[in-house]
């Protein structure tokens, strides 16, 4: 379940996804230098920044029914929203009420929020961090009382970097209200303009400047029948009419579809109930593309493509196409031989999107790589057809990093540490091409304790080992849940294949995890 | 002298004789297959020995490569991600049709492969695996595609993957049981790959071998082409070189003798 918390002021709400759930800082705390405290119902998953804002947005554009004024933190990877709540709170019945209200609702829709009303934004934020002693609390300081619930928070309330908070640290200072008392002119020459501008947007003499969130307006065409149809023809003219409709209005707007969405709404004819007769039932066909695009020739083919395969359990009775996420259109200066270029781009670019649409986003796929020992996690997919493309959807995946041409012999910079940085050097032998998602058990002999192995058994058949290679150990920390620590062989057979198999170290067993093919 | 290849009239530049030589022998050999492949430009298979096996040099753009193996974990897979980086460094992107999932891509970016430019399908069902082949196979955009195939491929399919390859012009790599040995075929080449034994001298235990794992490529099928012709590679582990065994040697492996006792018999494939 998502967490968020919240805090309040006169002047803005604001919300924030927590980054300091009570639980996970207790477990990184408690089992730093003893991993096997960790408990093994705890799950681990990877943080996704990308995905936190698409969401934050989303909840922004849904907060519109609360303010007229919503508003995303600036900077680089948002965490709260500011709602401009002056003035509003007694539609609600007051600002008690409307706390009420904002909460409940998020509860509703699954989120934990906590709340804070306060006169500026820059003591709601601090309050909502830092001011609220639970999850689903709400802070609400009273008119002209906000300087003296800032002056108990400690420094970092203020949206201030670590290393001037770790100064000031150093030199006693923890809280706002020390701060408050020290003369502005010095701050500022000793700890930057930064420092004195946060606290003054804090106290409110200096205004902090917000940039409304603003949904993106809806791209949508629908038509209803007045007489249900069975005809496929009629079916295909009206979802192509529609996309040609939807095309249009991106083209107004000079941006394309990134997903699509075409629902057909049926009637149900089972004749045995009455009562169902009148029941619609929907059908939705969903497709994703890897390049904003606005034509509707183009988006008609993919929807097609899917459409044959649809089964209509009714007479249809009305059609509904929407871009649910769309992007700007690339525009591009062109030049004079770079035709067969552009051309061989937009070919790959159509062929994504076929591929997707027929066999699903999830089958269409780019690999990356993750900073992660253990083999069988070491790689990430990531679907080339998304609703969302990366970069506010500017370009798609292919291309969005430029490499030099790859000479003959790169492989010393192939494998990257962390994702889109070099680190690490790897051999071209030392990863099997075939790898078995989950390791399989294996019967080997080790003429030595602890050593290489002789000889195993896999799928009934003996393979005696003439040469290997290894041992390459692969530990993993604890923070990334129960640890691996494996000794890895590649083993060559009497009859020349080779396979990658390893010691599980924690019990001695073995198994096959790939086949260098 | 004219260029025999044109056929043009205004084409009436000399040439010498090692050219005239060559372009009657990709006439002669268009003749023989009917196909447009003896055209096309080659891409290397990332080895001068296989290439010398080779009947155009290398593997022919807008083709089908059938690699065949009797066992998994022989190394035929890496020959193929091999020519797949090869075909790629021309422009590209690389194409992995992995329907048993088990294809790991940080081992073919090991071997050379860009992961900014591997694309990888897993389709559900054998049709949809046929249908996303012949779909990146006519991208124009797509320079290899890398793809296990199962045993059973009737001939329609397999000629309209062929056809599909011929109008994209990237390189079909397949990688196929050697079970379908004999069979009509629609692919440019088809290559045995079979595992030899490294000297008992060189098998060592603990850390890294200094020589890696050795092949022997046999050319068991060209359309159109004289075939039979087999050559022992060796691919270092290290530096993923692929070269012959004789080369890394230093010497000729086959003494004359032997190779008159045991001759290569070259044979007139069977046409698809």
């Amino acid at each position: 379940m998502p967490l968020a918390e919240a805090a309040c002021s006169k002047a803005a709400v604001s919300f924030h996804e927590t980054s300091s759930i009570p639980g996970r800082q207790c477990v990184g705390r408690n089992v730093k230098n003893d991993p096997s405290k960790i408990s093994p119902s705890v799950v681990f998953h990877l943080h996704d920044i990308q995905a936190d804002c698409e969401s934050l947005e989303d909840l922004a554009g849904w907060c519109d029914q609360f303010s007229p004024l919503v508003s995303l933190e600036s900077n680089d990877f948002p965490s709260t929203l500011l709602l401009e709540v002056a003035g509003v709170a007694s539609l609600f019945g007051g600002e008690d009420a409307l706390a009420r209200r904002v909460t409940q609702s998020f509860q509703q829709r699954g989120y934990t929020v906590c709340i804070a009303i306060a006169d500026t934004i820059g003591a709601a934020w601090a309050l909502s961090h830092f001011g609220v002693r639970s999850a689903e609390c709400v802070v609400r300081s009273e008119e002209g009382e906000g300087l003296a619930a800032l002056a108990l928070l400690p420094l970092p309330a203020l949206r201030l970097p670590d290393e001037v908070v770790e100064l000031l640290g150093g030199l006693g200072v923890d809280r706002i209200g020390q701060l408050m008392r020290m003369p502005r002119a010095d701050l500022s020459s000793r700890f930057g303009s930064r420092l004195v501008r946060r606290l003054e947007q804090a106290e409110g003499t200096v205004r902090e400047l917000v940039v409304a969130h603003r949904a993106t307006p809806g791209f949508q065409a629908s038509w209803s029948l007045e007489h249900p149809t069975d005809s496929r023809h009629v079916t295909e003219s009206l979802v192509a009419k529609l996309l040609q409709r939807v095309a249009g209005l991106l083209v107004e707007r000079d941006q394309g579809a990134m997903e699509l969405e075409c629902q057909l709404q049926t009637i149900c004819s089972d004749g045995t109930d009455p009562l169902a007769a009148h029941r619609v039932s929907k059908i939705t066909i969903r497709v994703g593309l890897f390049q904003p695009t606005a034509r509707a020739a183009h988006l008609w083919e993919l929807v097609k493509i899917q459409l044959e395969g649809v089964r209509l359990p009714g007479p249809l009775s009305g059609v509904v196409v929407q871009a649910v996420t769309t992007a700007p259109l690339q525009s591009r200066q062109y030049e004079l031989f770079d035709g067969e270029v552009l051309h061989t781009k937009r070919q790959l670019a159509a062929l994504i999107d076929r591929l997707s649409s027929r066999l699903g986003r999830e089958a269409v796929l780019a690999a990356r790589w993750r900073a992660d020992a253990q083999p069988e996690r070491a790689c990430r997919y990531v679907p080339m057809a998304s609703g969302r493309s990366p970069h506010n959807g500017r370009q798609g995946r292919l291309g969005r990093k430029k490499r030099s041409r790859v000479k003959s012999i790169r492989y010393a910079d192939a494998r990257p540490g962390r994702e889109g940085e070099k680190e690490r050097t790897l051999t071209p032998a030392v990863r099997p091409l075939r790898l078995c998602c989950s390791p399989l058990s294996l019967e080997a002999l080790s003429v030595v304790p602890d050593g290489p192995p002789v000889q195993f058994s896999y799928q009934n058949q003996l393979h005696r080992i003439v040469r290997h290679w290894g041992p390459e150990r692969i530990e993993t920390g604890w923070w990334r849940g129960p640890s691996v620590r494996r000794d890895y062989y590649r083993a060559e057979t009497t009859d020349g294949c080779h396979f990658w198999i390893f010691r599980r170290l924690s019990d001695g067993k073995w198994f096959l995890q790939g086949e260098f093919v | 002298m004219y260029s025999i290849h044109s056929g043009s009239p205004m084409n009436l530049q000399p040439r010498r004789p090692t050219d005239k030589l060559s372009a009657l022998r990709r006439q002669l050999r268009r003749l023989e297959s009917g196909c447009l492949s003896v055209d096309r430009p080659v891409i290397s298979s990332g080895s001068a020995a296989l290439d010398c096996l080779l009947p155009a040099g290398g593997f022919c753009r807008g083709t089908l490569v059938e690699w065949l193996s009797a066992v998994g974990g022989n190394g035929t897979g890496t020959l193929a991600v091999i020519a797949a980086r090869e075909a790629a460094l021309q422009g590209g992107v690389v194409v992995v049709i992995d329907r048993e999932r088990w294809f790991y891509p940080p081992a073919a970016a090991c071997w050379g492969i860009d992961l900014e430019k591997l694309i990888v399908i897993r389709p559900r069902s054998h049709q949809d695996e046929l249908w996303a082949l012949d779909q990146t196979l006519r991208c124009t955009g797509v320079a290899a595609v890398w793809s296990p195939l199962p045993v059973q491929l009737d001939q329609r399919n397999f000629r309209r993957l062929q056809l599909a390859a011929e109008r994209g012009g990237g390189l079909g790599l397949l990688l196929r049981s050697d079970q379908v040995r004999g069979r009509p075929s629609w692919s440019d080449v088809q290559l045995l790959v079979e595992p030899t034994k490294c000297p008992a001298q060189e098998q060592v235990s603990g850390s890294f071998c200094s020589r890696g794992r050795r092949l022997r490529i046999q050319l068991i099928r060209s359309r159109g082409q004289v075939c039979g012709g087999s050559v022992e590679l060796e691919i270092d582990d290290v530096t993923g070189v692929v070269k012959s065994v004789s080369e890394s040697d230093g010497k000729s492996t086959k003494h004359l003798a032997a190779r008159l006792a045991a001759p290569a018999s070259p044979r007139r494939s069977a046409r698809a």
